[in-house]
């Protein structure tokens, strides 16, 4: 049984926009899951509704099932319980998701205190643990600073520790380094996959970046229109691309794209609640487009074991040549990455 | 004589009660006709203060800026004058730099030289929009109606409105969606070669800049650290900080490595380091680099690079050859596992 | 190649951007009626409008004319009664409208230009201006507003102009500073940067790009103020300050009702004429103020998810 089971999710809000549109996925322990897409895909409504959260006025069908217990079924009471124990999450951005008033200590300790019932001094204690665990310098004296004195990075190492608090299985984490400067991100990214192997927790990741993806993530999900458009490991999606928006969009960002030529956008906009299409959400914009993609939605189908795609025409699919999908390499000229 | 000319920009900010804080510490760079020049930073370093200063939204407190020649002069409560409307710029945030109130044919106007009759007025603020990729259909409609992108590109069609020689983007894409990045950047460099308009490119995204600049400079807590040919940046680094920015880009390849933090954290501007500022996180600091600050040099015709280890008129030490000493490390590097 | 958003392969209408317009403006007006409190205000305030447009077609008898009975109960003849002097009371009600709601919008709308400009001086400008500026703001505040009103107009005398220059005195130091904060923030906003950057004056600038963002708060304060306005003035009314009898005006009707509490209605018809007038200008603000959002039609759950 896995950690977490999204099972044929759909979510939709009043005037029947669709957020989610039949998406299932599975988290296991240990592994760090990502979840891409642009704003509009339905990415971070996916994600909440791990949490039990639903947008106001929503309603949702499917089950979303952590340990097997459905989270969409379950009293509130009993939701409460699950959130910031079982279950726990961090946001984009930095400069918000601290109180500005209280002190680092009393924010991490009052979530202690609640939900592990510490005295003061223990939780102190564990709280100063955890800042040690996320690499935060001088933890101590950091409890009883406050957040301002502290930059993006530093903030997002301190939401990572008041999530890590009562020991979750799950870490749900949103954007978190989409505000950050890169330099900043390599250490948020190195400290995620640390504390992964460290502490045995899954970890879905949330963003745009499939660049990021590829060195957080080991299996990814790719989402558009509402819909998961291609789902695999990170060798298979990035690698060996079947769904022409992921190939789109890993064409579109700079680090995929041919150095010397200009970048190639993904013409035309992306869909969102508001504006989706009929059939595939993709096919205003897909260059293999055909008749069937303006009235059918794709199945999910899976290619091969574990790599599934919906994509009635997979036009990189009957190909053997794997050139046609191979991405082209970075500069031919001494590799940054690598140690000389 | 380039067209754009930065020369050794200093700009202090002064708050009552408190030291002045330093916000540019001597910059200097130049933009020529058709070129494009990245300036890439981190948050802090800068950036954006020198791209508002060289506009003239925010006044030096020493150095100059000229174009064609002309200084430029910082806006007030008089009119700029006539010779600097040739200098424009594009603004990050998509939201805020349209007047939620106008129609955008008429934003779109406010930068026409001749603005004579309506009809001609209006007919050409519709040829600048239909330049950026919009149509006359969008021309009545008001800014809340469009995309970010789409806001973006209107936005730049006012800043091409004056016929300007070098238009300041100052981090134009960041806060737009991945493909959409590409779009808005694509429509500023076809613009900029097309018109033979200098367009300066501030970001933080160093990715981006790699494919569309011609030149780059490199900005760290209000100093150049290095300037040089985009390929050659590529090819290999001059300056440490450089090299950790480069190391820490996460990569599309198959099986790469993680990215890489420098160790320490970015020094708060109002307290820099003694001597070279990037000391304290440098992997190769010596004991010369505490106590002396670097001067931004020229190591060959087309590189210049501010550090100790790099001499004047070259050549050019290969960082890679100098003896990385292991210092303190914030994050240890951890091997990935698949 | 051209990306606009017309595009008719969507699902959503792809109807041309002029009728859109239209056809969004008519989806607005469900949203106000889903909010009933803005629908009965404008009701209400329509009714008053007409009331007093049409008072000589409407008004049973005419105000002034002292032809009945004094102090007659309500009765099908005289359905408010009539009051001391046997005036129908009725028509004193309808056509006391035609005082007070014109002289309510003279008012604010004075108010506001004293105040805006004085406020948008001093935020736009800044500096010593600013500060001399604020000071007089200030002088103004320190002041209790029903009492300098009533000291105005005691020292200019009882009229109703009087009444209205001495609320307006009282009343434009908080458009003021409403001008002011919201110029403050706007100055900073990138919009007004450019336009400076390609070449608009200080001046035009700020006419041209800071007013018309000024101008939504600034005029859903003016509706939410004009039932306080009607209030001031049936107060100095009341307290004998401004209009003077035998004028038909609510708050000196409910000054001589006030004495003869027995006969209830001379006090009770023109207080609540009062009452609903207020009540309508206080629901039609809300209304404005939501009108004029942007944001509030648009669902939130949308955005950036």
């Amino acid at each position: 049984m896995s950690l977490l089971e999204i099972d044929n999710l759909s979510i939709q809000i009043r005037d029947n926009r669709v957020l989610v549109d039949g998406v299932s996925l599975t988290v296991n322990e240990g592994e760090i899951v990502g979840i891409a897409g642009e704003s509009g895909s339905g990415k971070t409504v996916t994600a909440m509704s791990a949490l039990g959260f639903l947008p106001a006025g929503a309603t949702a069908h499917g089950e979303v099932r952590i340990d097997g217990v459905d989270l969409l079924a379950m009293n509130p009471k009993k939701l409460r319980s699950i959130r910031g124990t079982e279950v726990a999450m961090v946001f984009q951005d930095p400069m918000t998701s601290l109180h500005p008033m209280l002190n680092i200590g009393t924010q991490l300790t009052e979530h202690i205190r609640v939900h592990q019932g510490l005295g003061r001094k223990a939780a102190w204690a564990r709280a100063a643990e955890l800042l040690e665990m996320v690499r935060l310098p001088d933890p101590h004296s950091a409890l009883s600073a406050f957040p301002h004195r502290f930059s993006g990075g530093m903030r997002q190492r301190i939401a990572i520790a008041s999530a890590l608090a009562c020991d979750p299985k799950l870490l749900i984490a949103d954007e978190i380094t989409t505000a950050l400067d890169v330099t900043v991100q390599a250490g948020i990214l190195d400290l995620l996959n640390r504390l992964r192997h460290e502490t045995g927790m899954a970890v879905v990741f949330i963003t745009h970046d499939l660049a990021v993806m590829n060195v957080i993530a080991d299996r990814l999900y790719v989402m558009y229109g509402g819909r998961i458009a291609e789902s695999g490991s990170i060798s298979q999606v990035l690698n060996a691309t079947r769904h022409p928006y992921t190939r789109a969009l890993i064409d579109s960002l700079p680090e995929g794209a041919v150095l010397g030529q200009a970048l190639v956008p993904i013409p035309g906009e992306a869909a969102t609640p508001d504006r989706r299409p009929r059939g595939c959400a993709f096919n205003p914009r897909c260059a293999f487009a055909v008749d069937s993609c303006r009235s059918e939605v794709p199945e999910l189908r899976e290619l091969e074991v574990g790599h599934s795609a919906a994509c009635t025409v997979d036009p990189f699919g009957s190909r053997l040549d794997r050139a046609q999908t191979h991405r082209p390499a970075l500069s031919t000229l001494e590799d940054p990455h690598v140690a000389s | 004589m380039s067209l754009l000319e930065v020369r050794d920009v200093v700009v202090d900010y002064k708050t009552p009660g408190r030291p002045a804080v330093r916000a540019v510490a001597g910059a200097s760079l130049e933009v020529g006709a058709g070129e494009i020049v990245g300036l890439v930073g981190e948050s802090g370093c800068g950036k954006s203060t020198l791209g508002r200063c060289i506009v003239g939204l925010q006044k030096l407190s020493s150095g100059t800026v000229t174009l064609n020649g002309v200084p430029v002069t910082p806006v007030g409560r008089r009119v700029r004058p006539q010779a600097d409307l040739g200098l424009q710029m594009v603004f990050q945030d998509p939201y805020s730099s349209l007047n939620p109130r106008r129609r955008i044919w008429r934003q779109v106007a406010d930068g026409l030289i001749n603005n004579r009759s309506d009809s001609t007025t209006r007919r050409t603020a519709i040829e600048l929009l239909e330049a950026v990729g919009l149509s006359a259909a969008d021309a009545d409609r008001y800014p809340h109606e469009f995309s970010g992108g789409q806001r973006q590109r209107i936005a730049i069609a006012r800043a091409l409105a004056p016929k300007p020689s070098v238009i300041v983007a100052d981090e134009a894409v960041s806060a737009l969606d991945a493909s959409t990045q590409a779009q808005v950047a694509n429509t500023l460099v076809d613009l900029a070669r097309d018109r033979k308009m200098g367009l300066l490119f501030i970001s933080h995204d160093l990715s981006v800049i790699r494919h569309i600049a011609d030149k780059v400079a490199v900005m760290y807590l209000g100093r150049i650290v290095e300037t040089a040919p985009t390929a050659s940046l590529w090819e290999s680094r001059l300056h440490p900080y450089t090299d950790a920015l480069v190391r820490a880009i996460p990569s599309l390849e198959p099986n790469a490595p993680a990215p890489v933090a420098p160790s320490g954290e970015v020094p708060d501007p109002a307290a820099p380091p003694s001597g070279c500022r990037f000391h304290p996180r440098c992997p190769v600091a010596m004991e010369r680099c505490g106590t002396d600050d670097p001067a931004l040099v020229m190591i060959d015709d087309t590189r210049a690079a501010a550090c100790w280890h790099q001499p004047a008129g070259g050549p050019a030490v290969r960082l890679a050859s100098l003896e990385l000493q292991r210092r303190p490390r914030f994050d240890n590097e951890s091997e990935r596992q698949r | 190649m051209t990306l606009s958003t017309t595009d008719p392969n969507l699902a959503p209408d792809g109807i041309p951007v002029r009728r859109n317009l239209w056809l969004r403006t008519r989806k607005r007006i469900p949203v106000a009626w889903r909010r009933p409190l803005a629908a009965v205000g404008i009701v209400i305030i329509l009714a008053w409008v007409m009331l007093a447009i049409f008072a000589p077609w409407v008004a049973p008898f005419d105000p002034l004319a002292q032809d009945f009975s004094r102090y007659q109960p309500p009765s099908l003849e005289h359905l408010f009664g009539t009051d001391a002097v046997g005036r129908d009371l009725l028509s004193r009600v309808i056509y006391g409208a035609r005082v007070s709601l014109p002289l309510a919008v003279l008012l604010v709308a004075l108010s506001v230009l004293v105040g805006a400009t004085v406020g948008a001086l001093a935020g736009y400008v800044g500096g010593v201006v600013d500060s001399a500026l604020m000071r007089v703001v200030d002088l103004f505040f320190a002041f209790p507003g029903i009492i300098l009103a009533m000291a105005v107009a005691a020292a200019l005398g009882p009229s109703l102009t009087n009444a209205v220059l001495a609320i307006v005195v009282v009343s434009w130091p908080a458009y003021a500073r409403v001008t002011r904060s919201l110029v403050l923030s706007l100055r900073e906003s990138n919009y007004l940067a450019a336009s400076r950057l390609l070449g608009a004056s200080s001046g035009r600038a700020l006419i041209k790009e800071v007013m018309p963002n000024v101008a939504g708060p600034v005029l859903v304060l003016a509706s939410l103020e004009l039932g306080n306005a009607v209030l001031l003035l049936s107060g100095l009314s009341f307290l004998g300050l401004g209009a003077v009898p035998p004028s038909a005006e609510w708050g000196s009707m409910v000054s001589a009702g006030a004495s003869v509490f027995y006969y209830y209605w001379v006090a009770l018809f023109p207080g609540l004429a009062i009452f609903t007038v207020v009540l309508g200008f206080n629901f039609l603000g809300d209304a404005m103020r939501d009108a004029l959002d942007p944001r509030s039609a648009r669902s939130v759950a949308t955005s950036e998810l």
